[in-house]
């Protein structure tokens, strides 16, 4: 258990194959310190989300940022949360309404059509903000819980978006500074299935002879 | 008496040779015809204005549009006699832009270093645009005062020093701009006489600044904020390219032009010898603008015929824009000659053109139809490319007896623009302006990542399949 000027928590999840430390590390707290990343360090993340990889190059993603005492945009994006995670989001020096475009241009028809990759793309650039994050000591946690209509209608997204989840961002805080009902999440490990789940080859659902390749690790 | 307080300077301007489409203005007609008409542009972010200049085709019937002009053009004003919604969308920009500098204040006033506006008109040797050209600038002036409460901006022309004013208005020449005009790379921002330049209405001093040697022709390696102050900016690379501007027709609903790139006199030479097979071609060079250095070039012409009109395109730039011109008119390009409907005039059918005007903001298009020109002289096929005043370029056939309102419903008729077409042609100036604005966010181009698809170019229903939808 973490205490008030503690080190984070450490929930490194053991691999069988070496990763880089920044995915190994990555957990996505609840508790936040109250510290504000630095402004820097915030666009760093957003430049790593800019460089993401995407269907077609379309750049999809946009990021909207609500910093806690600039402006009165962390208030108003807290309010678009859903009723749990009201309780223990707010407390994130930043949040962030990350949304996507529904549609993109094709160049060869000139019409805009459907871009079911979207959410796909948008978290491809979520991902890489929170890798750049975690290098920089901070962590993230990605929300799904939240009225997207209300956070359009509060930030006026235009049609052609859609919000895709909201990111909280700053330094893991102490466990026991959430309720008491969140404290046990919180502490929980980070639990992940076996590759042997998730990495088939030949047929689905036949776990890959790479994963019993001489030298692989049990 | 006129409410207009530009006529008389109009009037003057116009004995001087001007270009006067402001005559063809009727608010009433346009309101009457729903002109601008608006279309949702989702994918545009920004703010900026653009030109197509389209043609029926003699024979085919099909759209065809030969050139795009960036904010450089003129003609904004032929639709109601002034070009306020221009004068506003640049503001809009503008103020954005000082956002961004950090030069606003939360209450929304001026906060910071002095700082300037551009606007520069074309080069005084071809000056026939400045009844469009001033009014608009003091349309600009009153709008930024409008949206920044206490700015007082003051207008200066590029001759003279700026005062202790915090926010400048200048205009004048592209190269009286150009020459104060600074790239501050450790700023990372453009300077004009030392102060920071938030808004620049005009693509071409950039081209100019090129010639110069002063930047480098492609302006995506410009740091962000100098490029972002240009209208239109994301379009910089794509109005000096008229090749792309070709490529981005697919989809439109107008046929775009074959076309090939030189960089060399031997190679212009062989590639035009290779087009010319399939008709007569135009030569243009690279980053012009007001028709300098247009050439046609017919299939009965000797490769000694051929060499000269290609080395005349270089000497036009170079008459143009001097010396450093050698340094922006490559590569040469070479389109097929299209030839449009006869307007029916005594003598014979005239070429023609329309241009369209489509103005952009955040989420927003708006195109208007703007004039036809007709070319001074009837066309003839035997010997029209040694008569520039059969075809239509921006140095012929801008009189004003050969001007006509994109608003008139005779003459359009009279060259097959009935009102639906006029629609498919206002529809594909926008989708034009899309695809462009889309294109340049993503690299498009030669090389680039967007018109690299080979599936969808083949099969456009390839993406998405249905198998890919969730």
């Amino acid at each position: 258990m973490s205490r008030p000027g503690e080190a984070p928590m450490d929930k490194r999840v053991p691999t069988r194959f070496p990763v880089l430390r920044e995915l190994a590390d990555r957990w996505s707290p609840r508790s936040f310190l109250d510290r504000a990343p630095d402004p820097r360090q915030l666009c760093s993340i957003f430049e790593a989300a800019r460089l993401a990889p995407s269907a077609h190059n379309t750049q999809p993603s946009r990021f909207l940022v609500a910093r806690k005492g600039v402006g009165d945009g962390h208030a108003r994006l807290s309010a678009c949360l859903s009723e749990a995670n009201q309780v223990w989001a707010p407390g994130a020096p930043v949040l962030v309404l990350a949304s996507v475009m529904r549609e993109r241009l094709s160049q060869v028809t000139g019409a805009m059509v459907p871009y079911p990759h979207a959410m796909h793309d948008l978290g491809l650039a979520v991902m890489s903000a929170i890798v750049q994050a975690q290098s920089m000591g901070l962590h993230c946690h990605p929300i799904a819980g939240f009225e997207p209509d209300l956070a359009r209608a509060a930030f006026r997204v235009p049609d052609l978006f859609e919000p895709g989840l909201i990111l909280a961002i700053g330094y893991a805080g102490p466990a026991d500074a959430l309720p008491e009902e969140l404290q046990l999440k919180e502490r929980g490990s980070r639990t992940r299935r076996v590759l042997e789940e998730v990495l088939f080859e030949g047929d689905w659902g036949l776990p890959s002879p790479l994963l019993a390749a001489p030298g692989s690790p049990p | 008496m006129s409410r207009d307080p530009h006529q008389l300077l109009r009037l003057a301007l116009a004995g001087a040779g001007d270009i006067e489409e402001w005559r063809l203005g009727d608010p009433a007609l346009a309101a009457a015809k729903g002109f601008p008409r608006a279309y949702p542009a989702g994918l545009i972010d920004d703010w900026g204005i653009v030109f197509l200049d389209l043609v029926v085709e003699e024979g085919t019937g099909d759209l065809v549009c030969h050139e795009v002009n960036g904010p450089n053009a003129v003609g904004s004003d032929a639709l109601t006699g002034e070009s306020r919604g221009r004068s506003r969308n640049e503001a809009r920009q503008t103020l954005q832009r000082l956002r961004e500098m950090g030069l606003l204040a939360p209450d929304g006033s001026l906060a910071g270093e002095p700082v300037v506006t551009l606007h520069a008109h074309q080069h005084w040797k071809a000056f026939r645009t400045g009844g469009e050209f001033f009014p608009r600038v003091a349309a600009y002036q009153e709008a930024l005062e409008t949206l920044i409460p206490g700015s007082a901006p003051e207008l200066r022309g590029a001759h003279e020093a700026l005062g202790d004013e915090t926010l400048s208005v200048v205009f004048g020449d592209v190269p009286q701009v150009a020459a104060h005009l600074h790239l501050d790379e450790a700023a990372g921002c453009f300077t004009y006489r030392g102060r920071p330049v938030a808004f620049i209405g005009n693509p071409n001093l950039a081209t100019e600044l090129a010639r110069a040697g002063r930047l480098p022709m492609r302006t995506g390696g410009l740091p962000v904020a100098a490029r972002r102050v240009f209208h239109a900016w994301r379009l910089l690379d794509t109005v000096r390219d008229k090749g792309v501007q070709q490529d981005l027709l697919l989809g439109t609903g107008m046929r775009p032009l074959k076309y090939f790139e030189a960089d060399t006199r031997e190679e212009a030479l062989r590639l035009t010898r290779e087009l010319l097979a399939r008709g007569p071609v135009v030569l243009k060079p690279n980053a012009a603008s007001g028709g300098a250095g247009v050439h046609a070039v017919v299939a009965g012409m000797t490769d000694g015929d051929i060499a000269a009109r290609i080395d005349a395109v270089l000497k036009d730039c170079v008459t143009k824009y001097g010396t450093n011109a050698d340094a922006t008119a490559l590569p040469i390009r070479g389109f097929e000659f299209v030839r449009s409907t006869g307007y029916p005039l005594a003598g014979g059918g005239h070429l023609w053109d329309l241009r369209i005007a489509v103005l952009f903001e955040p989420g927003k298009a708006e195109a208007f139809p703007i004039s036809m020109r007709l070319s001074p002289a009837p066309f003839e096929p035997g010997g029209f490319h040694l008569d520039r005043d059969q075809w239509i370029s921006n140095v012929s056939g801008r009189q004003v007896t050969l001007l006509k309102s994109g608003m008139d419903d005779e003459a359009l008729a009279a060259v097959g623009l009935t009102p639906a077409r006029l629609e498919e042609a206002m529809e594909g100036c926008v989708t034009w302006t899309l695809k462009a604005w889309d294109a340049a966010a993503r690299g498009g181009g030669p090389g680039g990542s967007v018109f690299e698809d080979a599936a969808e170019v083949e099969d456009p229903a390839f993406y998405p399949r249905e198998a890919f939808r969730g």
